[in-house]
Formats: structure tokens, sequence, C-alpha cells
């Protein structure tokens, strides 16, 4: 295997797990965030539940900006902040900072979307029955959103994976930082393709747990 | 009185264009009625059902439910009382990622009843609706008339006065929304709910209902008793749905034969409520007076607990004749109405 792949599956290995944690830790904090901000995206949204076209309007604009900013870009301009929220400016922990600040507007924007799949005629149902609107969105909206929820953070997993690779640029190491320094920069084509194909491999595990585990939730065969 | 809408209007911007959902429309519903709006689509009644609950505010006029103007409660009040007013859905709006159990148990949650309590009404109501099988079943495996059934359970489940269709069997054939029709009479009768219900079908209003309101564009055209309605419909509209399901049009190769009679004689339409005896009314005219009758039309209708014969007759005979025979009528308590024949085509 060392051979073949000029590479020892130790730091194969290692690599691994610094993407495995790269992405879990920024994807937990990340929908920490974005979860939140979805449900306040949805509810101040027009003819929401408690529309407020300011607050709406700030939120909008803070998620476009982010989601426009270049990965690679923000991963320097936040170096900064990440100094202070970690102590330090490069290697794996380091890359949480950004990637979390990557993850969280665009979990954001397609939690939002999931929500707004609830069909107009079961927040009716809920208003009928003297609902709140916390309970609108506890007992309704969000088990009927469940699934697509599931959906958007399995699009959000596979959306990490792609950007933990450029991670490496601050030290962050992971899998696509073996691919491009040990396979691309060092003419090792046959290691390159290895890595990719894990990932291809990965992705397509976590598309197909995703899209299994919301069919199983939204009960509609 | 239990729900009184008093001049109501609302007008809703469509495309910058002014649509008047409603304009000046009054109702009075007593407690256990089964009171039925009909109209064509778009004709306001969604809108008007949504002003008993509130989900829909009107620009102008008071909506009282039980004595109380739903639209100046505070919002916790008026939760309160849409919790009376259960309401049903052509689409039934069940939750599909719940199970038929969970659904019935939604509005008792959101009252934080204990999870015995849930499960004691939910078992009551399953029994109620005649489902309690499918209490495992999510949505997506239930037929329609079955998903209505759920939708039914879920709304009586904080008990409540009142219940409101929106046209709750327009989704579903004729056989399930006969079983649903029989089912919202039990609700009535049984539990003493006063039932509103939204249809475009005739035949719903004709077996249900005691009441009816007729709307066309956004107004009440006629309301009244359904009997009366059914015997005496003024409005064309009024007119066209009571055709819909008893359909007095007769064939026009009939009127050919009364228009090539040459014998004097007059078309009427006769009205037999309840006591008055069909057949030997007209039998009675045949012997008593040199008149001859001719059945083009007849129809006997079941309506409340009232029996309703709509009869379309070709007398002939001397105009003197005639007018005894129809005096007689008139002293028999058969009313009638002269019946026009169509210019021939």
């Amino acid at each position: 295997m060392e051979e073949y792949l000029g590479i020892s599956s130790d730091k194969l290995l290692t690599a691994g797990a610094e993407t495995v944690y790269m992405v879990c830790i920024s994807l937990f904090i990340g929908s920490l965030i974005a979860f939140p901000l979805a449900i306040l995206l949805y509810l101040t949204r027009k003819n929401g539940m408690y529309q407020n076209r300011i607050l709406n309007g700030i939120l909008n604009v803070i998620i476009n900006v982010i989601r426009s900013t270049p990965f690679i870009i923000m991963l320097v301009c936040v170096m900064p902040l990440t100094k202070v929220l970690v102590g330090t400016r490069i290697g794996t922990k380091a890359a949480l900072v950004p990637l979390t600040i990557y993850i969280a507007p665009y979990l954001a924007r397609l939690m939002e979307g999931a929500l707004l799949e609830t069909k107009e005629g079961i927040i009716e149902a809920a208003e009928s029955m003297g609902a709140t609107p916390l309970q609108i969105v506890w007992h309704f909206i969000l088990p009927e959103s469940l699934g697509s929820l599931i959906l958007t953070i399995t699009t959000g997993t596979i959306g990490l994976i792609g950007a933990t690779a450029m991670a490496g640029y601050i030290g962050g190491g992971g899998i696509g930082n073996i691919a491009l320094t040990y396979g691309y920069q060092q003419f090792n084509n046959r290691l390159m393709f290895f890595t990719v194909l894990i990932l291809i491999i990965v992705v397509q595990l976590i598309q197909n747990l995703g899209t299994w585990a919301s069919a199983k939730i939204k009960r509609t065969r | 009185m239990v729900i009184e809408l008093k001049d109501i209007s609302r007008t809703f911007e469509q495309n910058k264009k002014e649509i008047h959902a409603l304009s000046h429309v009054s109702l009075n519903i007593e407690k256990g009625d089964i009171y039925g709006i009909i109209g064509f689509s778009g004709a306001g009644k969604s809108t008007l059902v949504r002003m008993i609950n509130a989900l829909e505010k009107p620009d102008e006029g008071i909506v009282l439910v039980e004595g109380k103007n739903i639209n100046e409660l505070p919002k916790p009040e008026l939760r309160k009382l849409r919790k009376n007013i259960g309401m049903i859905f052509q689409q039934f709006n069940l939750l599909e990622s719940k199970t038929v159990y969970d659904n019935i148990a939604i509005p008792m949650k959101l009252n934080h009843k204990s999870s015995a309590e849930i499960e004691k009404k939910v078992e009551e109501l399953l029994d109620f609706v005649e489902l309690k099988e499918k209490k495992d079943a999510y949505p997506a495996n239930l037929s329609g008339g079955q998903k209505q059934r759920v939708g039914i359970a879920r709304a009586l489940a904080t008990d409540p006065s009142i219940l409101l269709c929106d046209e709750a069997t327009s989704a579903l054939d004729p056989k399930t929304t006969e079983s649903i029709l029989q089912l919202l009479k039990k609700i009535n009768q049984e539990l003493g709910i006063t039932i509103v219900i939204i249809t475009h079908e005739m035949n719903v209003i004709q077996e249900m209902c005691n009441q009816v309101a007729v709307m066309e564009f956004g107004k009440v055209v006629e309301q009244g008793s359904v009997v009366d309605i059914f015997s005496n419909p003024k409005h064309p509209t009024t007119r066209n749905f009571v055709q819909s399901v008893i359909n007095d049009s007769v064939p026009a190769s009939l009127f050919d034969s009364i228009r090539a009679d040459e014998r004097n004689g007059e078309l009427l339409r006769l009205k037999f409520l309840d006591g008055s005896n069909t057949d030997s009314v007209l039998a009675q005219v045949n012997k008593r007076f040199d008149v001859e009758t001719n059945i083009l039309f007849a129809n006997i209708s079941q309506l409340e607990n009232k029996v309703l014969g709509i009869i379309i007759i070709h007398m002939t005979g001397e105009a003197e004749e005639i007018k005894k025979a129809k005096q007689y009528l008139n002293e028999s308590g058969v009313s009638y109405i002269p019946y026009e024949i169509p210019e021939a085509s």
C-alpha cells in the first residue's frame, strides 16, 4: 500500500481523521447557528408570522455577503478573528472558524427553503386549532420539514468536505490536502486519483444516507 | 345565536386590482344548525367561513361568535375561542410526517394535556370516526375518505361546539362523500355541534342542511330554510343550484307535442309539502272536474325531515273547468305556479 501510493498509511489515516474532525465540528456549530437563523428568516419574512422587513433585510444582506465571498479569500480574511477564538491562525483547529462561517449562512439559506416547503394549509389548520406561533413552528413546521432539513444538512456536509480541501492552505490538513500537496504538486497521480476516489465514495455514501433518512422521515411513498 | 355576521365586507388587492371577496354579507347561525353556504368557486364562501374563526378579518362589519366580537379579542382569548371552533378542509391538511394517532393528538398536545388523557380521547375519537385499525398508519397510506375522518377526529379533539367544513367533501367520490356526510350528521345529532358547511354541491345542502345561504360574487343572493329555498328558489343562481339536484326541465320533445295539442290547456308546476297526498289530489282533480292531467315531470325529495314533491302537469280542458281545478288544488294545500313553455327552437 505504502509503496503503491508513495505515502505512509499513517499519514493517510491522520488526514482522514482531520477531515472528519473539521467537517463534523464545523457542521455541528454551523447548524447550531444556521437553524435559529433559518427560523428567524422564516418568521420575519413578508407575510410571515412576525413579519419584520428591517430584521429580515439585514439578515439577508449578511447571508448574501458571506455566501458570495470565495472560501479561499475568507480563509485569509477571518484570520484575526481565528486568532482571537482559537489562539492560532494555522492548523486544523484554526480551519474550523472559516469553515463554520462559510457553512452557517449556506445552511441557513437551505434550511429556510426547507421550512418554506410546509404547506400553507398546514399552518392554517394549526392557526384554526389556536396554536401559538411557537407551537406552530415546533409542532407543525418542524415535523413537516424535518425530512427536507436532513437533506439540507446532507448538502451542507458535502459542501464542507469540498471546502476542507482548501483548508490545507492554512495548514488544516485533511484528505484534500494530501491530494493537493502529495499528489498534484509532487506529480504523484496515483495518490491524487486514489484520494479523489475516496472522496467520491464518501460523498456518495453521505448522499445516499441523507436521501434514505429523509425519505424515511417524510413518510410519503 | 351562536354565530352572527353583521354587514361583513372584505376586499383583497391582487395585481393592483381590487377584488371584493365579500360585500355586505350578514348571516345568523343558530345553535344546532347545519348551515350550508353554497356558491361557485370565487363566490367568496371560503373567505366567509374564515371570518368565523378569524383566519380572515373583515374590513368592515362585525363577527360575533357566542356573543363575543372575535376581532376585538386579545390574542390569547382568540386562541382559546378557536379551540372551541373545529375546522376541516378540502385538502385535509394532515401532518404527513405523523401517524393518525399523533395527528389527532396534536390539538390536545397544544393544550398540554397528559398523555393518559390524550390516549383515552384519541381512542374514543378513533372509535367515533370508525378508524381504529388505522391508528398507526401514516396519511400517505390512507384513502381520501379516511384522511377526512382523521381531519374530523382532529377537529373534535378539543370538544368544540362549532365545526367549520371548508369544501370537506369536494375532493371525494360520491360514495365517500355520502359516508362523510353521514358522519357529520352524527356529529350534529349526537354531540349537538353547530356545523357550517361550505360547498359548491347542492346535493350536500339537500342531504345535510336545515339552513342555506346562496352566494355569488361576494354577496349572499338568497338565504333561508332549505325547504323554502328548494321549493321556491327565487334568484337565478339559486334556481340553477336547485336544478342541479332536482332537474325539473322537461324534455323538448314533450313541449313539441304540447304545442301540437290544440285543446285548451295550461302547464302548472305543483309543489307538495309533507301532509298533502300527491296521488289522491291529482286523482280527485281528474274525477271531479272535466279536465285531463298529464304528468310531464315528477320528483319527490326528502329535506330535513320533510318530503318535498315537485310535479309539472299539463292540464287540458275548458278554461272554466281548469279554473275550478286550480281552486281545488289551492284548497287541498297544494301550491302551484304557471310553468312557461319555452319558445320552439
